[in-house]
């Protein structure tokens, strides 16, 4: 491809941020280096050939001064494709104490690296007043010596105002925080700006200074102006500012000041300080909406003017074009958004924005620069037409529309010869074209569900699992409780169980064969019974020993019980030593006789 | 109980062997344009734990214009399978075209991601099997008195804790017990016409079942402080469609 129109362009576009992060500079001055306390300094912090148009500026290491920004302006210029921009951003400082200081480096961000600015020295002098000033204080000083008798609040104080309670969005309101002193302080006031709500605000430096006079006394003052604008109609809310200042302790000695050299002895007092906090007022605005916008407006809210030129009227097919919109005029040129530029002659790039922001008598105001970059689609005389740009005029209350002046192009022939087919251009091709959208697709094949319906068992089932767990759960608690209750005592376990003991060995008697095994399993059955009321072992006791420890053990025990068991007894060993051939019937009376005095005798020990 | 074992799997894989030609014919219907003779298959399988058929029916729905049942359906899928991307997007996708946020962009989507990284069935699941653990353990250490296993009763009662209070929690879900409104309905104060209208309700909006009456359900809509009732002709529940 021999164009070197099309070439230039798409290089153009594909290295322009390598020509911007190229070559970055950063460097910072001051307008003097040696300043009074009572006037300020300009800084200017300035960044050229950074790639990022919104660069962060890192000025809180400034300790030494009050910092007020007093704009920035940026300026791009496109020459065969090399871009140069720099954007400065100025600053202005008043010092807070005398001596010299070093305004620390300053680091700027660009978005991919940091740089930093070399350091300044500053020396901040005492006060320069010229004579002529100082004998109008005088004058107007004289009749009010007040000062003694007067509080602390009325001698130093600090009041807000705006210039207007109501306005429309993007219409500026001037804010001004002044602060009164009638007494020395030791040092320039700290200031802390207020919070803003529904507005955005804009610094009016430098700080202003001087005397003023109210109710007779003469008063020092300073006071910071800040331009603000709406963002939406209803409410907008300035919160309180601060003023930290730091005033001679009474028992100092007192500076008049109706001395002639009070100025110069107010700044110059530094020692034995008293911080002294002072706060405005919230304010409150009325934010009025505008009256139904046309369809083109894009919220510009000022007054303005419009111009446009391009950097060449005569270009070959396939060149580019830089086309320069300027909006100029007052109001928050920072707000405007670039006039829509179409054309069915001109194919439109990108479009790049640049601001000069000026506040002369505190009226925010600059230029907004539009940079189109564009390329001519056919050959011949063609013509940019006029761009028009809507605002609301902030001085007559309407909408206005203005436009730029057409522009005459003549676009020759590309230097090979050929056309260009601007719809199929390679970055065109490159990017994917979204058409329509749908679902996304059906499963076709089915995974197994087992999973899904061994859940849904359990879901069905949960209840009855839970129950169950609780329920095995308890049985397990019981069972634990007591096992532990017959480990930690036998014997009482023994007595308690006693009788079923019996029973249940009685009734496993009755299975056995042999007569006289069974004689000796219930003649055991008993003793073991007995065994167990009393908690020690008696198998090996003769029963009138026997019936000494029943009576030891329970001493109302029932005689004629103890004779039944005696006869009981008796009896089975009667039978077992004495008897050859043993009856059965015999021994299942034995076996009831047996269960019937045991049972009495449960009874007897229950007592 | 071996045998009983096997016999369950091999049950289930036969169930699901059972259904696989009418898939096919309905996957094939779908691919066609014929979409409510799929809708058809996919719904004679009547298999309402199957989230891939779940979802394909959803499609169905939409495809044949039934964007309420097709939300419905996608969020039955989504309910029992809510990590699968395809459910969800299709989901987000067809409740955006009627006007319905499912998921609020206030709220980081990471946060939705972790609340739905689970499905209902697959908590109570989880906490069922933690809880027997649980169970089993406690019943094993009264017999050994092993003081190792102790750590381990104490994990398994936190994680069948965790999935409890999940399932709690989850309870606060829209799609906990949802209903689709199938036409623009009108909420009363109670289960009558009689009653005051509370609100009017747009077609395919999701709401939340809270109780049932004869002609009337009792639904909830969280994001709008309301709750009354609605005819039940004009909505259709996750469960009972």
């Amino acid at each position: 491809m021999n164009s070197t129109g099309k070439i230039f362009l798409l290089i153009f576009l594909y290295f322009i941020d390598l020509n911007l992060n190229s070559q970055i500079t950063v460097s910072a001055w001051v307008d003097k280096k040696s300043v009074p306390i009572n006037e300020s300094i300009a800084l200017t912090v300035s960044i050229s050939g950074a790639s990022a148009l919104n660069p962060k500026i890192d000025i809180g290491n400034i300790n030494d001064f009050n910092i007020y920004s007093s704009g920035r302006s940026s300026n791009i210029s496109i020459v065969n494709g090399q871009i140069t921009s720099t954007v400065e951003f100025s600053y202005t400082l008043t010092p807070k104490r005398t001596g010299k200081f070093i305004i620390p480096k300053i680091g700027v961000f660009t978005g991919n690296e940091k740089y930093f600015t070399k350091e300044i020295e500053v020396e901040v002098t005492p006060p320069s007043f010229n004579n002529q000033s100082r004998g109008q204080i005088k004058q107007q000083t004289q009749p009010g010596r007040k000062t003694h008798t007067m509080t602390r609040d009325e001698m130093i104080f600090v009041k807000a105002f705006t210039d207007k309670k109501s306005a429309h969005p993007g219409e500026q309101i001037n804010l001004t925080i002044k602060f009164y002193t009638a007494i020395p302080i030791a040092s320039n006031p700290q200031y802390n700006p207020p919070n803003y709500s529904n507005l955005i605000s804009e610094e009016l430096p430098p700080p202003r200074t001087g005397t003023e006079v109210i109710n007779g006394v003469q008063y020092y003052y300073a006071e910071v102006k800040t331009a603000l604008f709406a963002i939406m109609p209803g409410k907008a809310t300035i919160s309180p500012a601060t003023i930290i200042a730091y005033i001679q302790p009474k028992d100092d000695d007192f500076i008049d000041p109706f001395d002639p050299n009070f100025i110069q002895k107010f700044f110059s007092r530094a020692t034995n300080a008293e911080e002294v906090k002072l706060q405005t007022k919230p304010i409150e605005l009325s934010i009025n909406p505008l009256p139904p916008p046309p369809p083109d407006f894009s919220n510009a809210v000022g007054n303005f003017f419009i111009t446009a030129k391009t950097d060449q009227t005569s270009v070959n097919l396939g060149d580019a074009i830089n086309l320069i919109v300027e909006i100029t005029g007052k109001g928050n040129v920072k707000s405007i958004n670039s006039p829509e530029f179409k054309s069915e002659n001109f194919k439109v790039y990108d479009v790049l924005s640049s601001e000069t922001i000026s506040k002369t008598n505190d009226v925010i105001g600059g230029t907004k620069k539009f940079t189109y970059i564009i390329s001519p689609t056919k050959e011949g005389d063609i013509k940019i037409e006029a761009i028009k740009f809507t605002f609301f005029n902030i001085d007559t209350k309407k909408y206005e529309t203005i436009y730029t002046n057409p522009i005459n192009i003549k676009v020759n022939k590309s230097k090979d010869g050929k056309t260009y087919d601007f719809d199929k251009t390679p970055q065109q091709l490159s990017e994917i074209s979204k058409k329509q959208s749908d679902i996304n697709y059906i499963y076709e094949k089915i995974s197994p569900d087992f999973i899904f319906r061994l859940e849904s068992l359990i879901d069905r089932y949960s209840t009855i699992i839970n129950i169950t767990a609780i329920l095995v759960l308890l049985i397990n608690y019981i069972i634990t409780k007591r096992q532990e209750s017959i480990e930690s005592n036998p014997s009482d376990y023994a007595y308690k169980k006693a009788l079923s003991n019996f029973k249940e060995r009685i009734k496993k008697t009755k299975a056995q064969t042999d007569p006289k095994k069974k004689l000796t399993e219930i003649y055991d059955s008993i003793y073991d019974y007995i065994s167990a009321k009393l908690k020690k072992n008696i198998t090996h006791l003769t029963f009138s020993k026997l019936e000494i420890e029943i009576k030891n053990c329970k001493s109302d025990f029932s005689t004629e019980i103890l004779s039944k068991l005696k006869d009981l007894i008796e009896r089975i060993e009667f039978l077992n030593y004495a008897s050859a051939n043993l009856n059965n019937d015999e021994i299942e009376n034995i076996i009831k006789d047996s269960i019937n005095i045991i049972e009495l005798m449960e009874k007897e020990f229950l007592k | 109980m071996k045998k009983s074992i096997i016999f369950l799997i091999a049950f289930l894989f036969i169930s699901a062997l059972s259904y696989s030609s009418i898939i096919e014919d309905a996957a094939k219907s779908y691919k066609d344009g014929d979409y409510q003779k799929a809708l058809e298959l996919y719904k004679s399988i009547n298999n309402d734990t199957n989230p891939y058929i779940i979802y394909n029916i959803a499609n169905c729905y939409y495809k044949i214009g039934e964007k309420p049942a097709s939300l419905l359906w996608y969020i039955k899928a989504f309910k029992i399978m809510p990590r699968n991307s395809k459910i969800k997007e299709n989901m987000i996708r067809v409740a955006g075209e009627n006007g319905e946020i499912l998921f609020s962009s206030d709220i980081p989507p990471f946060l939705y991601s972790m609340y739905y990284f689970f499905s209902d069935l697959e908590i109570i699941t989880l906490f069922e099997l933690f809880f027997l653990l649980f169970a089993i353990l406690i019943i094993v250490n009264t017999r050994r008195k092993d003081e190792k296993m102790l750590s381990c009763i104490l994990i398994t009662a936190v994680l069948f804790s965790v999935f409890g209070v999940w399932h709690i929690l989850r309870k606060n879900s829209i799609f906990y017990s949802p209903a689709v409104v199938i036409k623009e309905a009108d909420i009363y104060s109670g289960p009558k016409n009689s009653f005051n209208i509370l609100a009017t309700v747009p077609a395919a909006r999701v709401v939340t079942v809270i109780s049932k009456d004869e002609n009337f359900t009792e639904i909830g809509i969280p994001r709008e402080r309301i709750k009354g009732w609605i005819e039940n002709d004009k909505i259709l529940k996750a469960k009972g469609e």
